[in-house]
């Protein structure tokens, strides 16, 4: 059958007819749908970015606890790990916060051992124009970006003096600053050699902040947590899903605060809607009436009313879609942005990796669009079905 | 056909044409590049650390996930701080006063 | 062309029962022009609605040239009215916002003729019904005889066999009222089938009425 141009026109010019009706309508719409696509975008990237973080952590962590307290782990417990089955590798790790009281921000501070060969080579990727072997000269460090940038402000271009705790200072030069790729992961971050992170927190150097486990096959994670517990039950395991499952109750948490308004903010716009709707104003009624008793049948009239509310509620659909994109990835999402970082004190940029999520977006598609046609054509398919006679008298 | 006809082809075709090329654009420049994920992942084979520094729940605690050995898996997550019990009157002496700063 | 057997047509409401019309019979031949007279609530506009097919009779039937439009199921009956009736109605009922040329399309919309066609057949009746000169303005900027005349020219554009007119000259002078009158002679002539449902003494002794109903309380009085 031959598309009918002139049903659209028509449905076009009654649009245009009902002006700011419309217009409100279009606006409200469009402001909606822009919120939740925000919102879906922010946490659909942040999603992918974590879920590429966590793949990549240790199976497990191990700290050790001292009346209910983390307290710092003896390293000769890395050798009875060590033979626990199944047990691919196990790292004491020297870590911890460094607190700039000049800019009232807290570093992360972690110690590594710059001198295996394997370590540089992989080093070297992820930092910007610098050579490794400095670090084994215990006086150099790499930082984040928004370490880097902090310093700067506070003039340390090239080394900064961190206060030990015996209150000495202890020089460390600036060799460089991460790759700006992983600035989500790494802004706050400090990476200096293990003999200065002892010597900067003044821990013994028997001692490790925890202890990570790798595990070559993941399958066996139960069962080693549970000798892991039976050969040191002061020792707390957190295991990879742990942190997993954490994350995503956060994110649970967040998006169902701002679904809870939005769901609460979408309900009275449909109500308004609704209500507007199911009682067909007179004038509407009379219209409809008209057009049966010149000859349009009732497909026509229901035809010519969705083209009326899809070509709103389309058009809202895609422009919110622009809009959200835009002010997600390029003006990196004011006001919205705050819910979702949290009251961290070095924030990142908010250059959020762009991720497409296509489900989410026909999920989106099919709570508005349908949802609104729907709730224009039920009520004109409820008028058009009525006898027209009282269009003649 | 009408000239508003026109006008209303012409805009859906140009919306369209936009999202397309917003899509695209942010597809190929601003999805994650299979290097940056290799360089996530050798970072973090590195330091071991969790969280991304955008979630730190709060300003003094970061990896909290790590660091905080009752509220992070105990309870929900919405209970950040307990009013009395965590709140010090007087700063302690190593605190700056100052509310942290907020980056753009 | 029209024929009502036995027709009775009640609306029921919780409350009440309203007979509007009680067993009517008529016999109308193409070509012939009926005034339909009574007060009104005495159930013209109700035949009127009948034989449009725009309501259905509670018993009785009603057949227009040949179809039982009171059994025809929706689509059909739309496309019925389409082809074979123009309807006047009272108080014109033109869409106030849209022009002449676009008010008197309406009726072509559902068929889908391509354009020319559908220029062609809104001028012809833009002229015989002399409204050519403001096909571009906004009938909501009309005088009364010119909304008239855009109301005829609708309900001509389908070049129906059956016009429908509901109280076409309530809202008329003296003079533009005849102008109808003469409009209406015209179509006569032309072979047109005419329904007038009037209660406008100017109707009742014009030469070219060939019957006159008169209803009181939807019963039929001659």
């Amino acid at each position: 059958m031959k598309f009918n141009l002139y049903l659209l026109e028509f449905a076009l010019f009654s649009l245009i007819r009902k002006g700011a009706k419309t217009l409100f309508v279009f606006l409200i719409l469009t402001f909606l749908i822009f919120l939740l696509a925000s919102v879906l975008f922010i946490s659909d990237a942040i999603k992918h970015e974590l879920n590429v973080s966590v793949a990549h952590l240790p199976e497990l962590t191990l700290q050790r606890l001292q009346a209910g307290k983390q307290v710092n782990v003896p390293l000769k417990r890395v050798e009875p790990l060590l033979e626990i089955e199944g047990v691919a590798s196990v790292i004491p790790r020297v870590w911890g916060y460094y607190y700039f009281k000049v800019a009232g921000v807290n570093f992360s501070v972690v110690g590594i051992d710059a001198f295996e060969q394997s370590y540089k080579e992989s080093l070297q990727k992820v930092v910007d124009a610098y050579d490794v072997k400095a670090l084994e000269k215990e006086s150099g460090m790499i930082v984040g970006a928004g370490v880097k940038k902090i310093l700067e402000e506070n003039y340390y271009q090239d080394f900064f003096n961190f206060v030990t705790a015996d209150g000495k200072w202890k020089r460390m030069h600036i060799m460089g600053s991460f790759n700006a790729d992983i600035s989500l992961q790494a802004n706050d971050m400090i990476l200096l050699p293990k003999k200065s992170a002892y010597e900067i927190f003044g821990m013994p150097e028997n001692e490790a902040t925890d202890v990570v486990v790798k595990v070559s096959n993941p399958e066996e994670i139960p069962t080693i947590v549970s000798k892991i517990n039976q050969l040191y039950p002061d020792m707390r395991v957190v295991t990879k899903e742990d942190i997993r499952v954490s994350y995503q109750n956060i994110f649970d948490y967040k998006s169902g605060f701002f679904l809870s308004l939005f769901v609460v903010s979408a309900f009275t716009f449909f109500m308004i809607i609704y209500d507007k709707l199911s009682g067909l104003s007179s004038e509407e009624k009379r219209e409809i009436g008209i057009l049966k008793a010149l000859g349009w049948s009732m497909d026509d009239i229901l035809k010519e009313r969705f083209y009326e509310s899809f070509i709103l509620c389309f058009g809202a659909f895609l422009l919110a879609l622009a809009l959200s994109m835009a002010y997600v990835f390029f003006w990196e999402a004011p006001l919205l942005r705050s819910l979702f970082v949290g009251y961290s004190t070095l924030k990142p940029s908010f250059e959020l990796p762009f991720y497409f999520n296509m489900p989410m977006i026909v999920l989106l598609f099919l709570l508005s669009v349908p949802v609104y046609i729907g709730s224009v054509m039920i009520p004109s398919w409820r008028a058009a079905m009525l006898d027209a006679d009282e269009v003649l008298r | 056909m009408a000239r508003s006809t026109f006008f209303l082809i012409g805009f859906f075709i140009c919306l369209s044409f936009f999202v397309v090329v917003e899509f695209w654009y942010l597809y190929s420049t601003r999805s994650m590049t299979q290097e940056a994920v290799n360089k996530k992942a050798l970072f973090i084979a590195h330091v071991g650390l969790p969280d991304l520094s955008l979630v730190g729940e709060t300003r003094y605690v970061r990896h909290r996930s790590l660091s905080d050995v009752f509220s992070i898996f105990g309870d929900s997550p919405e209970l950040l701080e307990y009013f009395p019990s965590t709140f010090v009157y007087h700063y302690a002496p190593y605190v700056s006063t100052s509310a942290g700063r907020v980056e753009p | 062309m029209i024929v009502l057997k036995n027709v009775c047509k009640c609306y029921e409401t919780e409350a009440q029962r309203i007979d509007a019309l009680r067993d009517i019979s008529l016999h109308v031949k193409a070509g012939e022009c009926v005034i339909l007279k009574g007060a009104s609530g005495s159930g013209k506009s109700t035949i009127l609605s009948l034989i449009a097919g725009l309501s259905k009779p509670t018993t009785g039937d009603v057949v227009v040239d040949g179809k039982r439009i009171s059994k025809l199921m929706e689509p059909f009956s739309a496309h019925f009215r389409r082809e074979n009736i123009g309807v006047i109605f009272q108080r014109y009922h033109l869409i106030a916002t849209l022009s002449v040329r676009d008010n008197i399309a309406l009726p072509l919309i559902p068929e889908n003729l391509s354009a020319q066609v559908m220029e062609k057949r809104v001028e012809e009746v833009m002229e015989l019904c002399a409204i050519s000169h403001k096909s571009s303005a906004l009938c909501r900027h009309l005088s009364g005889g010119e909304q008239q005349r855009v109301a005829i020219a609708r309900a001509l554009v389908n070049e129906p066999k059956i016009i429908i007119a509901d109280e076409p000259t309530a809202n008329l002078d003296a003079v533009l009222s005849e102008q109808f009158i003469e409009t209406m002679y015209d179509l006569k002539k032309s072979g047109v089938t005419l329904l007038i449902a009037t209660h406008d003494s100017q109707f009742f002794n014009l030469l070219f009425v060939d019957q006159q109903i008169e209803l009181k309380n939807g019963v039929m009085l001659s």
